[in-house]
C-alpha cells in the first residue's frame, strides 16, 4: 500500500493537480463568457493561439515556456485585432468575425505545426489536442525540497489560477454589470473602458498557460463546460462562480480517476488520456445539470 | 456660464444626428429642449428610431453627434451621474444570476467605485428604491421568478437610486400590469413634482394624455414639440405615422 501511495504522489498527484488548476484558471474567466453569451470567444481563443505556440517552438527549437508563451500571446493579440478589423471592415456581427479569423488562425498552426521544422523538434499534434499531464512527474530528490523539483507546468497553472481568481474577485461587480447590462455599464462609467480588453488579455494568458498541459481540447472544455453545469442552478454571480468550480473539480478528480485507474481494473493494458475522459465527463455533465433542475422544478 | 435658460437646460438637443452606421442614420437633425421638471412622451411609429435617440444621446449608438447634445450646459462625461437610463424590458437577460436586490444595486456601482463591495448602506438604498416601487417583498427573489411588470419596476428603481436629475426611459409601460403602470406614473410624476426631468419613449398613442404633460412626435424627424394636448392632434399623428416610409427613405435607412 505504501507503494501505491507513492507511485500515486509521484505520478497521479502532479497531473490531476495540474487539471485542477487549470480548472480554476480556465473554469472562473469561463463563467464570465458564458454569463456574457461569448462561450464561443473563448473556444475561439483557444484556437487562435496555435500558429504563436508553434512559432515560438520553430523559432527557439525548444519547448520553453517563454518562447510559447510569447508567440501564443502575440498571436492572441493579433487575432483579437484582426476580428475586430474584420467586423469593422466588413460589417459582419461579432460571432462570424471571431469565426473567421480563428478558424484562419488554427488552420496556420496547424500547417507549421505538420511542417518540416516542427516535426524535427519533436512537436506532437497529438500533445497540442490532448496536453501533457501523463508526462508530469514528481521526481524525488534526495536533500533538494520538493517544491523545487515540481515540474514548470504546474507553476505557470498556479500562477494562471492565482490571476484568474484576482481579476474576477476584483472586478466581480464591475464584471458583472457588464454581463448583464453593457448599456448600463458604459452609459453610468461604472466600469472602466479597458475592463472587456482587459478579460479577454486574462482570458488569453490562461489559455495559453494551461495549453501545454492540458492541452485544446480540454481548455476548451474547461472555459464553456463548469459555467454551463452552474448556470442553471445559480441565484447570484459569486454562487455561479462557486457551484462552477465546485462541480468541476469533482468532475476533473472523477475524470483522471476513472482514465488512471478503471482500464485497469477491467484488464486493459493501459491508461485512458486523462484530459480527453475529463472534457467527456464535463460535456455529459452540461445536459445533465440542465436536465436536473427541470426534475428539481418539477418536484 | 452663458446667460438664458437654455444654457442650463436638462438636455438639448442641436442638430442632432445617429444611428447605427454612416449609411444606416436614425435619427435626422433633431433639435429640442427640456426644461426641469418635465415630463415629456417620445411619441412615434414603430421603427421611427426613438429607441436610437435616446441611445445616441447617451452615447449608446455606434454613430452619434456627440457635440450637438448638451446636458445641463455640460457635455456628457461632465454630467454622467445627474442622467439615468431605463433600457427597454426585452433588451436584459432575465435569466442572469441575480436577485431584484442586486439588480438595483448596480444603479449606486459608479458612487461605490472599483474595488468596493455593495455594503449594507447600498444594500439598505437599493432596498427603499425597491420598497417606492412596490417590491420590497421581491427583493430577494431572482429576477427570472419576477413578471414583466414587476422587472419593469426594478428597472426603475435602479434608475431612482442613480438619483439623477435627468431620466431618458425607453417605454416604461410596454406591456405591464395595471398596478405597474399606476405605480410607474405615480412615482414619475412625484419625480417631476421634485424638479426631475423626464423623457419617455412611449408607443401607446391612447395614453399619452393621461401620463404626461407634454409630447415630441417624432419620425426619424422631431415632426412637433409642445404640451400634448395640442401636439397630438388627429391630424399630427395620421401625418407622423404614415410619413413613416417617406421621411426613413429621405434619410437613407430602412424602416
Amino acid at each position: 500500500m505504501n507503494g501505491f501511495l507513492q507511485e500515486f504522489v509521484a505520478i497521479d498527484l502532479p497531473a490531476l493537480a495540474a487539471a485542477l488548476l487549470a480548472l480554476i484558471a480556465c473554469g472562473t474567466l469561463g463563467n464570465w463568457l458564458v454569463l456574457r453569451k461569448e462561450s464561443m470567444t473563448g473556444d475561439a481563443i483557444a484556437h487562435a493561439v496555435l500558429p504563436g505556440l508553434v512559432a515560438g517552438f520553430l523559432v527557439t527549437g525548444t519547448r520553453s515556456v517563454a518562447a510559447m508563451f510569447a508567440g501564443a500571446s502575440i498571436a492572441g493579440v493579433a487575432a483579437i485585432m484582426l476580428a475586430g478589423w474584420v467586423r469593422k471592415r466588413m460589417r459582419l456581427e461579432p460571432g462570424a468575425s471571431l469565426g473567421v479569423v480563428f478558424t484562419a488562425f488554427f488552420a496556420l498552426g496547424v500547417a507549421l505545426l505538420e511542417s518540416q521544422g516542427a516535426r524535427q523538434i519533436d512537436l506532437d499534434p497529438e500533445c497540442v489536442l490532448f496536453g501533457s499531464l501523463e508526462t508530469l512527474f514528481l521526481v524525488s530528490v534526495r536533500d533538494k525540497p520538493w517544491y523545487t523539483t515540481l515540474p514548470h507546468e504546474l507553476w505557470t497553472l498556479f500562477a494562471a489560477a492565482v490571476l484568474a481568481i484576482g481579476f474576477s474577485v476584483l472586478f466581480m461587480k464591475e464584471l458583472a454589470l457588464l454581463a448583464f447590462d453593457r448599456n448600463h455599464a458604459r452609459q453610468t462609467g461604472a466600469a472602466p473602458r479597458m475592463l472587456e480588453s482587459l478579460l479577454l488579455a486574462v482570458t488569453s494568458a490562461c489559455v495559453v498557460a494551461s495549453f501545454e498541459a492540458v492541452g485544446t481540447i480540454l481548455v476548451v472544455a474547461l472555459l464553456a463546460c463548469p459555467a454551463l453545469i452552474a448556470s442553471p442552478h445559480a441565484r447570484s454571480v459569486r454562487g455561479q462562480i462557486a457551484i462552477s468550480l465546485v462541480a468541476g473539480s469533482a468532475l476533473t478528480v472523477a475524470g483522471y480517476a476513472l482514465a488512471a485507474f478503471a482500464p485497469t481494473m477491467f484488464g486493459a493494458p493501459s491508461a485512458l488520456n486523462a484530459a480527453g475522459m475529463i472534457a467527456v465527463l464535463l460535456a455529459i455533465a452540461v445536459p445533465a445539470s440542465h436536465m436536473l433542475r427541470a426534475m428539481l422544478r418539477g418536484a | 456660464m452663458t446667460a438664458g435658460a437654455s444654457a442650463a437646460a436638462p438636455l438639448e438637443l442641436r442638430g442632432f444626428s445617429a444611428g447605427y452606421s454612416q449609411s444606416e442614420i436614425k435619427v435626422v437633425d433633431a433639435s429640442f429642449t427640456l426644461g426641469r421638471g418635465t415630463l415629456t412622451a417620445l411619441v412615434g411609429p414603430n421603427g421611427a428610431g426613438k429607441s436610437t435617440l435616446l441611445k445616441g444621446i447617451l452615447g449608446l449608438t455606434p454613430v452619434h453627434d456627440a457635440g450637438a447634445v448638451r446636458f445641463f450646459g455640460q457635455s456628457l462625461d461632465a454630467a454622467r451621474e445627474r442622467v439615468a437610463y431605463l433600457p427597454q424590458r426585452s433588451e436584459i437577460d432575465w435569466n442572469f444570476p441575480a436577485s431584484a436586490l442586486d439588480v438595483v444595486a448596480m444603479g449606486l456601482y459608479r458612487r461605490l467605485g472599483l474595488f468596493r463591495r455593495v455594503n449594507r448602506a447600498a444594500r439598505d438604498e437599493a432596498r427603499a428604491a425597491l420598497a417606492l416601487v412596490g417590491l420590497e417583498a421581491q427583493a430577494a427573489q431572482p429576477i427570472g421568478e419576477l413578471s414583466g411588470g414587476q422587472r419593469q419596476r426594478v428597472l426603475l428603481a435602479r434608475a431612482l437610486v442613480q438619483r439623477a436629475d435627468l431620466l431618458l426611459l425607453d417605454e416604461p409601460f410596454a406591456n405591464v400590469d395595471e398596478l405597474t403602470e399606476r405605480t410607474i406614473a405615480r412615482v414619475l410624476e412625484d419625480l417631476r413634482a421634485n424638479g426631475t426631468t423626464i423623457l419617455a419613449v412611449h408607443h401607446d398613442i391612447g395614453t399619452v394624455r393621461a401620463n404626461f404633460a407634454s409630447a415630441i412626435l417624432f419620425n426619424v424627424r422631431v415632426l412637433a414639440h409642445g404640451p400634448a394636448e395640442s401636439t397630438l392632434t388627429d391630424a399630427a399623428i395620421v401625418r407622423a405615422y404614415t410619413a413613416s416610409n417617406a421621411a426613413n427613405l429621405s434619410a437613407g435607412g430602412a424602416a
